[in-house]
């Protein structure tokens, strides 16, 4: 024992010894440890990519810059938008123009004032940086702001951007069409303002450190210590500063999802992502919350593929997946089933209902019907049976989903054959990309919060329509309610066009991700989108 | 130092030179021939794709690209991060994981041998009784159980039953931190030198100097003192250079476990980000590690047995 001790004694000194050694404190409760500071810890995977705005593509970067830098719009605990930088906004008659003004005395952590000229060289210095891989929502992918198109693509000059400081307290906005999720997108990073003489004095290490970065919201860089923590402070001088109820908030990076729910079962943490093995154990305790992700897996069919001419095999094959088998006994990560193009919890009705609640289920599971779809598929094609190569990539969820397909599939429908094509990632978007394949299984994100950011995916000259695609009755709604004469007639139109595109079955909508997680009881507020910044830590307190 | 000596250095630094830059050479060219690219998304456009590629120089030769590299390493660049960090110099995120991972390293490699050597000897001096068995059990276990399993038992132990340590490292808190990953990490070494002293021990001990010393009439703890665990010690010494540099390179898992911000997480996420910048410049480190321990240890072999340096008929 004795000798024990010593080595123990040894190895301490050693430590000590090589410059480390500090507070020896334990922290037993996250949310009470730091005295009488209000300090909620979230346990997160991964470490932000960047904090420059023009870099941030990841959604760890996009929620801790959203609580560190404001744009010109944010939504509120309804999640409505409201207006956050701007003060208030004007919409030209033709919707081709915003005036936003710009709320009067508002600073940057370094005392500079915000103005409307931080935006206009945040927005041209971000779509004429070819390293900035999110320019594209600001083109007709997008924001449709005026000639992104023709900069991004066609080399034309930055300065024609459809983005004006008029002084500085009014920006205007210029659109090369009527966008209606315009104003939603005005809360995403990529909008937000960055100081330009601020940005220039960091010169190559913009955002690299605590010291290099300013803000202008709720919370400031305290700290940033790559891939261990982040350390966020409640900022005295943010314009709304009564409505943030915490002084801390923290953010400890473990990239094993273990860890992070060892460290919550330890206090250490008031938030932890589970993984698909820990749910069931946690599933029934009161820290344990969903929390939904609006990545859709479908399977892409490829019309060209000699198999798919008629519309009855990928018909057999919608009808044919249990779903909820799949989700809630294969997967079992939060995902759900989804029968419908567009995902739960986005894209809000002009009456604020979201698309999916406010349209019919497609699609619905059913065997005697993909059965019955199967031998007209039989019958088309003279045989006894079909064979079909599946598409898909060596990760999870895709990897399980796709085995889980294939015995699903082939079980329900006797005579069907489905061969495997496993590919990287990178590899199953390129084969998808020369339509060399017969059924993909792939996944969309959204881009903006409407049912377009899917449903356009599916327009015979878009380039995402893998499958080629070809449906009349689809494209000309989809053109009619482009130029609807109001937001509900434009609705009603995205609703019927969504019911075309369903009764062809071009794409087989299967699931939506989603993640479980452990939540402190006593920390509530923190609000969670689909679209855009995931997380929202504006809102949060501490319960007693 | 004599002419011989200093030729015999150079030839030695110059073939780890050569060695070192064959290591990049081949490392830069798989990386380059790895499925896949930093840029993967697949909302990003071919337009997009092409000026990404210009910026980054990507759409250079290999070879140009290869050149290109090395000189800019040669005056400490080793790039930027394309995915980890974005366009962050790939030195920003090694340097300062450089003395958490060699510290939590060194630290286990001492912690482990003194154990192991105490372990070791006295399994010896009690060969073929339950005290070896023992402790060869726990040599067997060290061996075989994986060091995060162990770092798991000791996370949940005293972590969250008995909250001594914290569960996640903390810079703040470094030195509560880096205990259990240096108790986890030294079981290996503990085994793997116990193990050794015990078969070198019973090899010196039953050699004819012992014999010897006995036959002086020289006591069993003095001969045991002063000649069996100086002479196991010199041959234990040899395997303590592998052993530091695998733990060093070797504990990405444990760094996962423990949140450690180390040098193998980061190489594990710069393959899974196909970083490439990164991927290269912590396996070059990784290999330099490797080759200046040969280095050294060729050097001090010389040193100490001229033989080895004037060896093959010189």
């Amino acid at each position: 024992m004795k000798k024990m001790a010593s080595i123990f004694m040894a190895t301490i000194l050693l430590l000590s010894v090589t410059g480390c050694g500090s507070k020896d404190t334990v922290e037993t409760d996250a949310s009470t440890s730091k005295g009488d500071l209000k300090t909620v810890t979230l346990a997160k995977e991964n470490d932000i990519i960047s904090l420059n705005t023009m870099y941030a593509t990841d959604g760890m970067s996009f929620e801790v810059i959203n609580t560190m830098i404001d744009g010109l719009m944010t939504t509120d605990k309804d999640d409505k938008i409201v207006p956050a930088v701007a003060e208030n906004y004007t919409e030209s008659e033709d919707g081709l123009t915003y005036t936003f003004n710009i709320r009067p005395g508002i600073t940057w952590s370094n005392g500079a004032p915000v103005t409307a000229h931080d935006f206009e060289f945040a927005w041209k210095s971000t779509i004429s940086n070819p390293a900035a891989e999110y320019s594209y929502i600001y083109t007709q992918d997008g924001a449709c702001i005026l000639n992104a198109d023709q900069i991004l693509y066609e080399g034309a000059d930055v300065e024609t951007l459809g983005v004006k400081a008029i002084d500085d307290l009014t920006l205007e906005v210029k659109l090369s069409k009527k966008t209606p999720y315009f104003l939603s997108l005005m809360g995403f990073p990529v909008f937000y303002p960055i100081n330009e003489e601020f940005f220039v004095s960091q010169g190559d290490g913009y955002g690299f450190t605590a010291d290099s970065f300013i803000s202008n919201g709720p919370f400031l860089l305290k700290t940033w210590e790559k891939d261990t923590k982040i350390e966020l402070v409640k900022n005295p001088t943010y314009y709304d500063a009564d409505a943030i109820k915490i002084d801390e908030l923290e953010f400890r990076i473990t990239p094993e999802v273990s860890t992070g729910v060892t460290a919550f079962e330890a206090g250490t943490v008031d938030y932890a992502k589970l993984s698909n093995t820990l749910i069931d154990k946690y599933k029934n305790t009161d820290e344990y919350v969903e929390i939904l992700d609006a990545y859709l897996w479908y399977l892409q069919v490829n019309d060209q593929a000699e198999v798919f001419k008629g519309d009855n095999l990928q018909l057999a094959l919608a009808y044919a997946i249990d779903k909820e088998d799949l989700t809630q006994n294969v997967l079992k990560d939060g995902s759900v089933p989804v029968n419908g193009f567009v995902p739960y919890g986005m894209a809000p009705s002009p009456e604020g209902e979201m698309f999916r609640d406010t349209t019919e289920e497609y699609l619905v599971p059913d065997k005697a019907l993909a059965q019955e779809y199967f031998a007209k598929a039989l019958e088309e094609a003279g045989t006894d049976t079909i064979n079909i190569t599946l598409l898909y990539e060596n990760a999870d969820p895709a990897k399980s989903a796709a085995e889980y397909l294939q015995g699903t599939l082939q079980a329900a429908l006797p005579g069907l054959i489905i061969d495997m094509n496993v590919q990287p990632k990178e590899n199953r978007i390129e084969l998808q990309k020369q339509f060399d394949f017969e059924v993909s299984l792939t996944r969309w994100g959204p881009d903006y919060d409407d049912p377009t950011t899917y449903l356009n995916l599916l327009l015979e000259n878009n380039i995402y329509n893998y499958g080629k695609y070809e449906g009349p009755e689809f494209n000309e709604t989809m053109e009619m309610a482009a130029n609807a004469a109001t937001p509900e007639e434009r609705w009603e139109l995205l609703k019927e066009a969504e019911a075309f595109l369903m009764e062809d079955a071009p794409v087989i909508p299967i699931f939506q991700t989603g993640a479980a997680a452990l939540l402190n009881p006593k920390v509530t507020g923190i609000r969670t989108q689909a679209v855009g910044v995931p997380f929202i830590y504006t809102g949060v307190e501490i319960i007693d | 130092m004599s002419s011989s000596t200093i030729k015999y250095l150079g030839k030695r630094i110059l073939i780890s030179a050569v060695t070192l830059l064959v290591i990049v050479a081949v490392l830069f060219l798989m990386l380059k021939l790895m499925p896949g690219t930093p840029f993967n998304d697949e909302k990003l456009t071919e337009t997009q794709k092409i000026a990404l590629y210009e910026k980054y120089g990507l759409d250079q030769p290999i070879i140009v690209q290869f050149v290109t590299y090395i000189k800019n390493m040669m005056v400490g660049d080793f790039g930027i991060s394309f995915g980890i960090s974005r366009n962050q110099p790939v030195a920003n995120l090694i340097l300062p994981r450089i003395p958490i991972s060699f510290g939590i390293g060194i630290a286990a490699v001492i912690l482990g041998t003194i154990i192991g050597v105490t372990l070791g000897i006295y399994a010896a001096k009690h060969k073929n009784t339950k005290a070896d068995t023992i402790a060869t059990l726990f040599s067997v276990l060290g061996v075989s159980v994986p060091s995060f399993v162990v770092a798991l038992l000791l996370l949940l132990l005293f972590g969250v039953q008995i909250p001594i340590f914290p569960v996640l490292f903390d810079t703040d808190n470094l030195l509560m931190s880096s205990i259990l990953p240096v108790i986890a990490l030294s079981f290996g070494v503990i085994a793997n030198v116990g193990r050794f002293t015990r078969s070198e021990m019973i090899a010196v001990l039953s050699s004819d100097y012992v014999a010897l010393a006995e036959a002086k009439g020289l006591d069993n703890k003095k001969v045991i003192r002063r000649h069996a665990i100086r002479n196991t010690l010199i041959s234990v010494i040899t395997i303590l250079g592998p052993i530091l540099v695998n733990l060093m390179t070797g504990s990405m898992v444990l760094e996962q476990i423990f949140s450690i911000p180390g040098l193998g997480s980061l190489l594990v996420k710069g393959i899974t980000v196909n970083d490439h910048n990164v991927v290269l410049a912590v396996s070059f480190l990784y290999s330099l590690l490797y080759v200046g321990l040969m280095l050294i240890i060729d050097i001090l072999y010389g040193i100490i047995d001229p033989r080895i340096r004037l060896g093959k008929g010189e």
